[in-house]
């Protein structure tokens, strides 16, 4: 990995406040996806009960706010490094299809970026219900690095089509001779 | 010769060939994998809880959407027994994030909810399996409880751990009865007698036999509302502002 392409791509992309936001927008959407999943019988119930929407969104808040309380400092760390790789990878993608556009045949690393992008939020959460599936108590906390190994697979699964986007914009959006 | 020189050429060539887009497909594989374990995963877990996953439980983890029925089993509560609304919370001794509950958001609940005569607060036993001296401190409270000192075993129990540091405190026996040695006017021998014969075995497995019936699958995990209009599921040391939010909506309602 050229870690030299993604520093380049990455100043190009940063030049406009337009990209900033973006990345702020998703990484609050990558949060609230996470709470969303991991609270679901809440809202449902909460919907089925007639819940005001100001007072869902309101609850979705304090959710949010009571990350680290309610699911430890381990876990808050990694929301927020995924919400941050989601969003990096988001505004790679729009400056990609907003200079290149979005053509199939490039389109790989956009496709693998999106998808990455979109449901990356699961991973940090994943690997917890996979091993209780398998029956493995204590989730995360009976691997030997209490699942940081897992996360950080993760974190490099959130990288790799950060490279993708950010060879494909350096490349100008031209496939190499 | 030749021909087969390059018959072999070709042959080493397509054994070594990995089609340009591997790499990424195989990323998004694994992608989809963590997408279908996590979104079946969330489920099963007890809400954020990385540390707290209740696998022996054989209800339904993945509560139904319509508000579920809660039956009373006369656990020990506080608050007013006509309060409007009742707090039903499955809880841990052992489970660092029902500790956390108790030290940062109970204080906060107890003054704005419980004490103004709002909300009623009951307590019931999940002790999970990974945590071997859950079992013993819910027996040992209920024990308590005969002498009319529940609460404060379960606050002399939660407070001693805190006492430790942070994350999940390992004790013993002897430890439970120290601490339960420094709650006033309670008999500890006979506490730990009624322990060791295992008189509140039954009662504490009721609680979680109810509890993996209701979709409780971790700890700390709240059902909120009253028995005619059912209850909604709260699950995870959450913030007081989240119990405030269902609190208002259901005492609204």
């Amino acid at each position: 990995m050229n870690l030299r392409v993604v520093r380049s791509s990455v100043g190009k992309v940063y030049t406009k406040w337009q990209y900033f936001a973006v990345t702020g927008i998703t990484m609050a959407l990558v949060v609230a996806f996470y709470i969303f999943l991991t609270n679901v019988p809440l809202f449902a119930q909460a919907i089925s009960s007639g819940y005001p929407l100001s007072t869902i969104i309101n609850l979705m808040a304090a959710l949010v706010k009571g990350i680290e309380q309610s699911a430890g400092f381990a876990t808050a760390v990694t929301i927020f490094v995924s919400a941050v790789l989601v969003g990096v990878n988001a505004s790679l993608l729009v400056y990609r299809v907003r200079n290149f556009g979005f053509s199939t045949k490039q389109g790989s690393s956009t496709l693998s970026g999106f998808v990455l992008g979109a449901f990356g939020a699961g991973c940090p959460a994943c690997a917890t219900g996979a091993l209780s599936l398998a029956g493995v108590a204590g989730g995360l906390a009976a691997l030997p690095f209490q699942g940081w190994e897992l996360r950080l697979l993760s974190f490099a699964l959130l990288v790799m089509p950060i490279y993708w986007l950010s060879r494909d914009i350096e490349s100008g959006g031209a496939c190499k001779i | 010769m030749e021909e087969r020189t390059r018959k072999s050429r070709e042959s080493h060539q397509d054994a070594v060939t990995i089609p340009k887009n591997t790499v990424k497909w195989v990323a998004l594989l694994l992608v989809a994998l963590n997408v279908f374990t996590f979104l079946i995963g969330s489920f099963v877990q007890t809400g954020a809880s990385g540390a707290n996953i209740a696998p022996q439980g054989s209800g339904d983890a993945a509560a139904p959407p319509s508000r579920v029925t809660v039956t009373d089993v006369g656990a020990y509560s506080i608050g007013d027994e006509d309060a409007k609304i009742t707090i039903i919370e499955y809880s841990d001794f052992q489970c660092p994030f029902c500790r956390s509950f108790w030290q940062g958001t109970l204080p906060e609940v107890k003054s704005a909810y419980i004490d103004t005569g709002k909300t009623r607060l009951e307590y019931r036993h999940f002790p999970l399996s990974f945590h071997p001296a859950a079992q013993p401190s819910a027996e040992a409270a209920e024990c308590a409880g005969d002498q009319g000192k529940f609460w404060e075993a379960h606050d002399a129990i939660f407070s001693n751990q805190a006492k430790q540091g942070q994350g999940t405190i390992s004790y013993t026996k002897n430890d439970l009865k120290a601490w339960l040695s420094g709650v006033q006017g309670l008999d500890v021998e006979k506490a730990m007698k009624c322990l060791d014969d295992g008189a509140k075995r039954a009662r504490v497995a009721a609680d979680v036999a109810d509890g993996n019936k209701y979709g409780v699958s971790g700890t700390p995990s709240f059902f909120i509302g009253s028995p005619s209009k059912g209850y909604v599921l709260l699950v995870g040391a959450q913030p007081f502002e989240a119990f405030q939010q269902v609190l208002d909506q259901e005492l609204r309602s």
